[in-house]
């Protein structure tokens, strides 16, 4: 294989990612990295260092269309980077010392867990209509949202719990140079009890910052490899904007159960590959 | 300036500085592409990066050499300090509202960016 079809499979390959990252929501990092190791061979420190890249682009593109509309609680978003960036910093200062087979059989469950976070989230969860938690009234925390019956008030719950998951997620970030989208909205919508919306937007907001925090790191130890992630980045981009343009006009509750499962199953390749050493 | 434009502002920052990323990321996989496509595929190729490319206060001073790898790794740059921009005009909207806790909050974030991408270099 020349470097030109290289370049080119990667390409098509990484808009796919993007795209489908995009439509279930899941993000493009956890199918990237396993195709890009499984079929590609690339080493998969340079995976992680594409994705890490991709996942700033992607969080960077989107950010526009969805701050204008006004979902984006920027309060909730900086409050809860402060656990992630931390995660972040930890897990990518670990990411020098730990072995390949181990972060292919940690990145294996964070795919399991993906796929069944994103398999069970639902569009429309209940909104807490009751008394906030106080650190949120605190912190005014609090917003509003657009509904199809006029604005709706939401108030936030479970503060300190989401806080302690962001760290969790800020470490697989820099350990595996994920966004960790699945673990945001984890927080956001079953703890803090957000509109779907709000989550979805919010945990867009902040993970481009939590990934520039472990690029330092992934730079400095060779991890971003320009000839690598030049098609992958460009795919990406595209992919997850033709995904973000198409999103309303898609019910996607099939697609997400399909894309699950292919994620279920490159997933268990990880863990054996990681475990049999053959990565 | 209200907060909610404020944040329009931010987001077209955003949306500007990752089309110069691409733009840039793209000319120099072309120029990349054009030299060295027909090689056949390597993968010893990816450990041979030079120093100049590995951290971030080295990618900026060597940026400019205009070089297929030097425009590629700049376009990266660039999507990497968009996300220090944001963080900073994020900062600045708190400062308008006089949000003392948030200006606290972003200053945080702002100096553990900073402190990674800046002065961390294990390798020098």
């Amino acid at each position: 294989m020349t470097i030109l079809t290289f370049s080119i499979l990667l390409l098509i390959f990484s808009y796919l990612a993007g795209l489908v990252g995009a439509l279930t929501g899941l993000g493009g990092g956890v199918v990237l990295i396993p195709a890009l190791v499984l079929f590609f061979h690339v080493d998969i420190h340079y995976a992680m260092g594409a994705s890490l890249i991709s996942v700033m682009a992607t969080s960077s593109g989107a950010a526009l269309a969805y701050l204008q509309r006004g979902y984006t609680n920027v309060r909730i978003g900086m409050f809860l980077e402060v656990g992630a960036v931390v995660g972040a910093l930890m897990g990518a200062f670990l990411v020098v010392f730990v072995s390949t087979s181990f972060i292919a059989v940690i990145f294996g469950l964070v795919m399991f867990l993906s796929a069944y976070l994103t398999g069970k989230r639902k569009e429309d969860s209940e909104i807490s209509k009751s008394q906030a938690h106080p650190w949120a009234t605190y912190l005014k925390l609090n917003g509003k949202y657009q509904t199809a019956e006029g604005e709706q008030p939401y108030y936030v719950q479970q503060v300190p719990l989401a806080l302690i998951t962001m760290v969790f997620a800020g470490v697989l970030s820099g350990l595996l140079g994920i966004g960790s989208g699945a673990l945001k909205v984890l927080a956001m919508d079953q703890f803090m009890r957000l509109p779907y919306k709000v989550s979805a937007t919010t945990s867009n907001f902040i993970i481009g910052i939590t990934a520039a925090v472990s690029a330092g790191v992934y730079f400095s130890n060779g991890y971003i490899n320009p000839i690598i992630t030049f098609p992958v980045l460009i795919g990406v981009l595209i992919g997850a904007l033709s995904g973000a343009f198409v999103l309303a006009k898609l019910h996607n509750k099939k697609l997400r159960l399909i894309f699950s499962i292919v994620v279920l199953l490159l997933g268990s390749e990880m863990i054996y590959k990681g475990l049999t050493g053959h990565l | 300036m209200t907060s909610e434009k404020m944040q329009i502002a931010i987001g077209q920052i955003l949306r500007v500085g990752v089309f110069i990323s691409f733009i840039l990321v793209s000319i120099g996989g072309a120029q990349y592409l054009w030299k060295n496509g027909n090689a056949p595929m390597s993968f010893a190729m990816f450990s041979t990066l030079p120093a100049h490319f590995v951290t971030v206060p080295t990618i900026f001073l060597h940026a400019f050499d205009f070089s297929a790898l030097g425009l590629i790794q700049l376009g990266l740059l660039t999507l990497v300090l968009l996300q220090l921009a944001r963080v900073i005009f994020t900062t600045a909207m708190f400062v308008v509202l006089r949000e003392s806790l948030f200006i606290i909050i972003c200053l945080f974030i702002l100096s553990v960016l900073i402190y990674s991408l800046f002065w961390y270099h294990p390798n020098f």
